[in-house]
């Protein structure tokens, strides 16, 4: 697929922090990244790695314990005006949300109200973004045709009356309602069977060749990740320690971390039966490790990675990295 | 026990036993019906459990009526047997049986015998004069109380573990930790009588005797001055409840996914407050509604008591103190049916409310 | 059975100080200085208010705990904690009394600690024990008063009724009796009685449950009918109309009405959770092996439900309290002196409502009452903790 140059979301030097009884949790650390027009952008890594607590600040959904330190997210809309995101308006940021940039929250059933149905909630998202009832309606038959579901039937209904695959197709259309440049997609297929799974994936590659807007893809699943994405973003403990396209990344993995999530993810590829685990558990991200946070749990590790943080250095064309140790991580990658 | 739980469609299906049948079975599955019928089947239970305490109990009311007529107005056994049986509404001389058919037979009529100690008056008319007082004041205090409890337990949340919640969390759990009769006579001697700010012999009774009935301003105005004690007494002894149980459900729905979700829908604050926050949070407060009925009537008794007023509470302690039983009976039934009624309503309403519980009405469509 | 509450003696406080000296002079050989203090305290308290009968037991059981206590946790190098978790087949029945007796200290020591986590909770069972301590020792330093005084009219008042003063902290009734005095002996009928009302509520709610969840068919639906109808009909009137019909002289007939009032709700959660035990597959391996229904609950039900039974039974206790307090005030049960509750009903017909001069004696017995309920309120905050392993191990 054709990726634009045009960069529609632009994310600087991005912290984000929760407020703990012991301490300030720094969730995100230093992440810069951009979102290209029609591209779509995977986030790995393990569970509370922060790519989820990185979309939540995106869209400015942080809970109350959380807050955005610094940094910008800048926002280059159809008509090319650009905001920074973090700094509008309360209105305006309304508008934003789900007009420009809509989610998919993972967890179908809890993402419904439970005492609406399917329509008061397209009416409630019209009626915020200033669209007249019928349009939506008429848009939202659409959308659930072409997400394979009875719209006639589904419209009326209320989320208890669906299936978990059928409510998880029902938020996929309803984000793109209003049409939005940018979905953010957090786990859309960990809570549903691998059945469905498999549908929702060819109904959202083919949505998104027709309907063109970007992606942000969070998943914990590097077969998902691999299949939908057009470049890779792996996490650790808050930020970004490799970046680029999926190819690179997934078969030249130059990263300590990316290599041990690769062993430890079943690959039909290479026909291999034993999985690695990763030694030890993510980092306590109050006192995190010294120097590069992942060095305790490396088998890389080198004097250097315990006493200074590695930068993002482009080390192929598109693909940035944070890791000292990247060549003998090239290396032992070919061996597999 | 079945037939007396689904009276109507039994006979307006009389023509085809079979469908009658199916639609019996159908009907099972509807939230509606399953309510009513067990609204129906708890009446029924409670009248029959009442007809039997009274009839039952060691010294018997009855016997103790005739021996009383007997001694006091010197007449023979049969003659005070006579009297006695048709004040009580009921030959004590029939089988329970037939004793027991007749006295449904006359509660569905809405007949509950007269009253022993005012002669000449039923117990009907009794109740049509105290119960009009006590809907009133307590349905006022229900209404009053739940929707202050839910304002304030929904600001609690809100602005959770600052200076309002905290505060209002400390008045609210005193006011749930106190027994609710302790607030009249709290409000008696303290606010009345040691701070003077009403005298409470004034604030007694229902309405000023003085004033000539009527659509006058000073006949609704006596009335509402003087259901302002009981109300508050029914607020300050169920707003506590209120509060604290809307505060944590309110917690609970505002860590729901579905409420970022509609924030990320762009949607207005005014519109996640009612429609996704307050609505699900009212849930556990609708069936709290059904126990909160039924303590509202217990404290009743001694509010109207404490306060004189008119209402079928004070009314139905008059009624034990003096031993008029079937005044007693028939208050008991009442209140009882009141009682069940409010919780058919809340039902019905938490249906309303919860889509979830509605299950059975889909199949019917 | 109610009134050995009354037995607190100036003997027993004599035999407690010199016997607690024994598990004093064993932990200090131990050097664990706050257990020996504390079976000190045990031992005087156990004495002087639990008489000859409860006390004895009290005081050996107080200095067993202590005293093992502080030999399975003295500080020497050579033994460790460890020494509590380790069983021995070879052990001694001495041996084994001591590992026992010393885990039960230790549970002490653990339950101290929750309790004092939880603020509010700590606040009620500071209120209680406040209570508690005033009923059993109050007697022994206040003389109860049951005549009336006329020599203590005040010059020109109509009425004996006076408001606090140096001479009477809660001022004089319509008798001219203390205040203070009805108070003190006033509260140990009164709450005797809703703590056996919460023990029946408790043992039938748990026999029924397990019952209607274990035996299931007719019996469970029957049971589930009479619970239903319970929860249903309103209380308060149906007490009034049996305090008309039957005459509510005895009090453990009281605490079994009361009781009889109140199981429904504990049943109910106590079915709900047996039945979900029943599902899961150890349990039915249990009723294959023929185990015995009532080892299943001893085992299974009980451990889980622990906090929610003991929580419920605070519960049953206040609603018990409620109750009484209702039916004495109403002047529908037979009544008798002291008690807080009859203060109030005699007080209202004397007048003391609308007397400024009686508002003391009247307001006494209310804010007992009041506060007593709320700090069981408050107790359970700290029950819950101490029961519930997920809260205690949570923040």
């Amino acid at each position: 697929m054709a990726i634009s140059d045009k960069v529609v979301l632009k994310v600087r030097d991005l912290d984000v922090s929760y407020l703990d009884r012991r301490g300030r949790v720094r969730a995100v650390v230093d992440v810069s990244f951009d979102l290209h027009e029609g591209e779509t952008l995977a986030f790995i890594g393990e569970s509370g790695c922060g790519k989820s607590t990185l979309n939540l600040a995106l869209m400015r959904l942080l809970p109350s314990t959380g807050r955005v330190d610094r940094g910008s997210v800048l926002y280059t809309n159809r008509e090319g005006r650009t905001d920074d995101v973090l700094k509008l308006e309360k209105y305006a940021l309304r508008q934003f949300l789900w007009g420009e940039c809509a989610m998919v929250f993972q967890g179908a059933l809890n993402s419904l109200n439970p005492v609406l149905r399917i329509s008061d909630m397209i009416y409630d998202t019209a009626d915020a973004h200033q669209m007249p009832r019928k349009v939506a309606e008429k848009r939202a038959f659409e959308l659930f045709e072409r997400v394979r579901l009875d719209p006639a039937r589904v419209f009326k209904s209320y989320p208890h009356e669906l299936s978990g695959g059928m409510r998880q197709r029902v938020l996929l259309a309803t984000s793109l309602l209003l049409q939005p440049q940018v979905v953010i997609m957090d786990e859309p297929t960990t809570a549903v069977d691998i059945l469905t799974q498999r549908s929702i994936l060819d109904v959202l590659k083919e949505i998104r060749q027709e309907l063109n807007f970007s992606t942000i893809f969070i998943s914990h699943d590097l077969a998902v990740a691999a299949e939908i994405a057009d470049r890779i973003a792996t996490m650790y403990a808050g930020s970004i320690v490799e970046i680029g396209p999926v190819d690179d990344v997934f078969y030249h993995p130059r990263h300590a971390y990316t290599l041990s999530l690769l062993n430890a993810a079943p690959r039909l590829s290479t026909g291999r039966e034993e999985l690695d685990s990763i030694p030890g558990s993510p980092p306590d991200l109050i006192n995190p490790p010294s120097g590069c946070k992942f060095h305790p749990r490396c088998s890389f590790v080198m004097d250097v990675c315990k006493a200074k943080v590695p930068e993002l250095v482009e080390e192929a064309p598109g693909h940035q990295v944070a890791c000292f140790a990247s060549d003998q991580v090239v290396e032992a990658a070919r061996k597999l | 026990m079945t037939a007396n739980a689904q009276p109507q469609p039994a006979t307006e299906e009389q023509r085809s036993p079979v469908s009658v049948r199916s639609r019996l079975w159908k009907l099972r599955k509807n939230y509606t019906v399953r309510v009513l019928a067990q609204a129906l089947l708890t009446i029924w239970a409670v009248t029959t459990f009442t007809f039997f305490l009274i009839r039952l109990m060691p010294g018997n009311p009855l016997d103790v009526k005739i021996d009383q007529l007997q001694r006091t107005q010197n007449i023979t056994y049969e003659e005070a047997a006579s009297r006695a049986s048709l004040l009580f509404g009921y030959d004590p001389n029939q089988p329970v049986g037939t004793q027991y058919l007749n006295y449904v037979g006359k509660l569905l009529h809405g007949d509950l015998g007269m009253s022993i100690t005012s002669p000449g008056v039923t117990v009907s008319d009794e109740i049509l004069t105290y119960l009009p007082w006590t809907l009133f004041s307590a349905g006022l205090g229900v209404l009053i109380s739940f929707t202050l409890g839910m304002i304030l337990g929904l600001a609690m949340a809100y602005w959770r573990g600052g200076v309002l919640d905290n505060a209002l969390t400390v008045v609210a759990s005193i006011l749930y930790g106190v027994p609710d009769y302790i607030i009249p006579l709290l409000l008696i001697i303290v606010v009345g009588v040691q701070w003077g700010w009403f005298s409470p012999g004034q604030m007694r009774g229902g309405v000023d005797p003085t004033i000539t009935p009527g659509f006058t301003p000073e006949y609704i105005g006596s009335i509402l001055k003087l259901a302002i004690l009981p109300v508050l007494t029914y607020v300050l002894a169920s707003v506590g409840g209120w509060m604290l149980t809307m505060k944590s459900s309110t917690l609970a729905t505002l860590g729901e996914d579905y409420i970022n979700v509609a924030k990320a829908r762009g949607l207005s604050e005014w519109r996640i407050l009612t429609g996704y926050v307050g609505r699900n949070a009212l849930l556990p407060l609708v069936t709290r509604l059904a126990i909160s009925i039924g303590f509202i009537v217990g404290g009743s008794i001694v509010v109207e008591e404490l306060f004189q007023y008119p209402g079928i509470g004070r009314n139905l302690l008059r009624a034990i103190n003096a031993r008029d039983y079937t005044t007693m009976q028939g208050m008991f039934i009442v209140i009882t049916i009141a009682v069940v009624l409010s919780n058919v309503l809340a039902d019905l309403l938490f249906g309303v409310l919860d889509p979830r519980v509605r299950l059975g009405d889909e199949d019917e469509a | 059975m109610i009134g050995f509450a009354t037995v607190a003696s100036p003997v027993g406080f004599l035999i407690g100080l010199l016997v607690g000296l024994i598990p004093l002079g064993f932990a200090v050989r131990y050097r664990q200085w706050r257990a020996g203090v504390l079976g000190y305290i045990a031992c005087v308290l156990a004495g002087f208010g639990c008489g000859l009968i409860g006390g004895v037991p009290m005081m050996i059981l107080a200095t067993a705990v202590v005293i093992s206590y502080a030999y399975v946790n003295k500080q020497d190098p050579f033994t460790s904690r460890a020494a509590l978790e380790e069983v021995s087949f070879t052990e001694t029945n001495r041996e084994y009394v001591t590992r026992q007796m010393a885990a039960l200290g230790n549970a002490l020591r653990s339950t101290g600690r929750m309790l004092v986590r939880n603020k509010s909770g700590f606040l009620g069972f500071l209120g209680i024990l406040f209570f508690v301590v005033v009923l059993t020792f109050g007697p022994l330093f206040i003389p109860l008063e049951s005549q009336p005084q006329f020599s203590r009219r005040q010059p020109g008042a109509t009425t004996l009724f006076a408001g606090p003063s140096a001479q009477f902290p809660l001022g004089l009734d319509w008798q001219g009796r203390s205040v203070l005095s009805q108070m003190v002996y006033g509260g140990q009928t009164l709450i005797l009685t809703s703590i056996l009302a919460g023990l029946f509520a408790t043992i039938i709610a748990v026999v029924l449950g397990s019952m209607a969840g274990l035996l299931g068919g007719i019996i469970d639906q029957i049971l589930s009918a009479i619970s239903n109808f319970i929860l249903t009909i309103p209380q308060t009137p149906l007490l009034l109309v049996l305090a008309g019909l039957i005459k509510l002289d005895n009090n453990v007939l009281l605490a079994l009405l009361f009781a009889a009032l109140n199981w429904p709700g504990l049943m109910r959660a106590i079915r709900a959770q047996v039945l979900s035990l029943r599902e899961r597959d150890y349990i039915e391996a249990a009723i294959a092996l023929d185990l015995g229904t009532w080892h299943i609950i001893y085992r299974e039900v009980f451990p889980n439900m622990i906090s929610y039974i003991a929580v419920n039974m605070i519960f049953s206790i206040r609603a018990a309290m409620y109750n009484l307090v209702l039916l004495v005030i109403l002047g529908l049960v037979p009544l008798k002196e002291p008690d807080w509750g009859v203060m109030i009903f005699l007080g209202r017909q004397q007048g003391a409502l609308f007397n400024p001069a009686a508002s003391a004696m009247m307001m006494a017995p209310i804010a007992a009452i009041a506060i007593f309920q709320l700090c069981l309120i408050l107790f359970t905050r700290s029950l819950e903790e101490i029961f519930n392993p997920r809260l205690r191990s949570g923040l």
